[in-house]
């Protein structure tokens, strides 16, 4: 059954197709799509498909994700609601050695990736850019997005309309079901401040019996605070 | 005459106690010194640059020495009036020989405190471009576009209009193209528009612009603004150039040079001479 987990012969994610072939030590990749990507690995226990943050296509400058709800969502004072919206992921491939060493082969894309300035021109950041719907129930992401479950506060004593949220990869986690194209983010706390800043803190996984990824050397910083902030707009 | 006579009378006019007592203010000045050094320290990292900090505390400890060294000297009854007078006088010839290097310390101070470029910033001194890789208390070092190291002086540093471009986290690529007036402008502003949304690192927020910007000589000029990492300002400007100009020439739409129609005020007349008759 197609899906995340370990490659065995060759996956078809729409129009990408993924090979894996063993032939003694030496294990070759190769991922056809518009361009043609080998890699021979050796000393590979097996080839593994994870869910990834979706900083790394064409080349990672950011940790941020923006997803751009395509209505706002308005919440009164005191008010709290639960939502499902989606995000994109990346699809990355881990080489695993026989003591469980792992590496990162290849990452890439099933859309087309784009990015946005989250703040001002100054001090803002770099956000890879995503619009998506939300839903008050849950749904069953595709291959290429991940599911987000978000408890909306609003702690202000005003009106606010959501149109955004700012998600930071450092202490993101992304999970996924094995042997299917599902995957799934925390719990995440969209805490509302004013009518345009928030603060977002990252909880525990709110599906069972998933998997969480292994986070790629070298991509996040050392976690002090699971939080981020959104000061330039909610 | 006294010392041939008993070499070691000399050791009986000395004072023991004013020695120790010297060697005591001294020592004391030492500890004070380290003291207030480490006081500045603390106190000064919190707001300016680490080498500046090491700079002035260093300062501070040697200046509390050489206070605490004069009183000693004094204790011991040592005038160092002619001394201080002497180093002043060469104080003032070294200030005056040594303008440009106390200048370019100064501006290193300033530098250091008002931070205008760090280590890592591709930026513009005096119209050199380059990437910084070190800034020190008397010069500022760059690599230029072509990979040669160049020095400018901190005062010179200072004193210019420095263009930092990686400050920002984005800025912009502008560039104008010149379509024939003969050619769909609405058409070659949708696929212009098209190449935009689709490069990644064109950024969705702020949106980029597309206008005409003059009804030129030669061609409707088409004036492109677009918002991209600061990072990567140089690839993607590359990049969109020749995606636009590949996509106008498959689209058909002529991108003209410079041409001049001229129009006779009568009819011409033209004669051809037969050569071989």
């Amino acid at each position: 059954m197609p899906g995340y987990g370990p490659i065995d012969g060759s996956v078809v994610i729409q129009n990408i197709t993924i090979t894996v072939e063993k032939r003694q030590n030496v294990t070759r990749y190769v991922r056809k799509n518009e361009e043609v990507v080998e890699k021979n690995i050796v000393g590979a226990k097996e080839l593994v498909l994870v869910p990834m943050y979706p900083v790394f296509t064409p080349k990672q400058i950011t940790s941020y994700v923006l997803i751009l709800f395509e209505k706002p969502l308005y919440i009164a004072p005191n008010e709290q609601i639960t939502i499902y919206t989606l995000m994109p992921v990346e699809i990355a491939i881990y080489a695993y050695s026989s003591t469980n060493n792992y590496t990162l082969i290849d990452v890439f894309s099933v859309e087309r990736p784009k990015y946005t300035l989250y703040g001002p021109i100054d001090h803002g950041v770099i956000a890879r850019y995503y619009r998506s719907r939300f839903w008050f129930t849950e749904r069953e992401p595709n291959a290429g997005e991940a599911l987000v479950k978000v408890i909306a506060r609003n702690r202000s004593r005003e009106w606010v309309s959501v149109n955004k949220i700012l998600l930071d990869c450092n202490p993101l986690k992304l999970y996924y079901r094995k042997n299917t194209w599902h995957a799934y983010t925390q719990e995440i706390a969209l805490n509302i401040v004013t009518a345009s800043s928030a603060n977002i803190t990252y909880n525990k996984p709110f599906k069972e019996d998933v998997e969480p990824i292994n986070d790629p050397p070298g991509l996040k910083q050392p976690i002090v605070y699971m939080r981020s902030d959104m000061l330039w707009g909610i | 005459m006294s010392m041939i006579e008993n070499p070691f009378n000399w050791i009986s006019s000395i004072d023991v106690i004013k020695i120790l007592f010297a060697i005591a203010v001294l020592s004391a000045g030492i500890v004070v010194a380290m003291f207030i050094r480490k006081i500045a320290f603390k106190a000064l990292i919190r707001f300016v640059p680490r080498e500046l900090t090491i700079i002035l505390s260093r300062t501070v400890y040697y200046a509390i020495i050489i206070v605490f060294a004069i009183s000693a000297f004094s204790i011991l009854g040592i005038d160092l009036t002619g001394l201080v007078i002497a180093g002043g006088i060469v104080g003032i010839i070294l200030g005056f020989a040594l303008q440009s290097v106390t200048a370019n310390f100064i501006s290193g101070l300033f530098l250091f405190w008002e931070r205008p470029l760090k280590p890592g910033d591709f930026i513009e001194i005096d119209g050199t471009l380059g990437r910084v890789v070190d800034i020190n208390i008397m010069s500022t070092r760059i690599i230029g576009l072509n990979g040669v190291l160049i020095r400018i002086p901190n005062e010179k540093v200072f004193q210019s209009i420095i263009r930092n471009y990686t400050n920002t986290v984005t800025r912009t690529v502008e560039f104008t193209i010149g379509i024939a007036y003969k050619e769909d402008a609405e058409k070659a502003y949708n696929i212009i528009k098209t190449v935009l949304c689709e490069h990644p690192f064109v950024l969705a927020e702020p949106e980029p612009d597309v206008y005409v910007v003059e009804l030129g000589n030669s061609s409707v000029d088409i004036r492109v603004r677009a918002w991209v990492p600061s990072k990567l300002w140089f690839s993607v400007m590359k990049e969109l150039l020749w995606r636009i100009k590949k996509a106008l020439t498959e689209a058909g739409i002529e991108i003209p040079f410079p041409q001049n129609d001229l129009w006779f005020r009568n009819s011409l007349e033209v004669v051809i001479k037969e050569k071989h008759k």
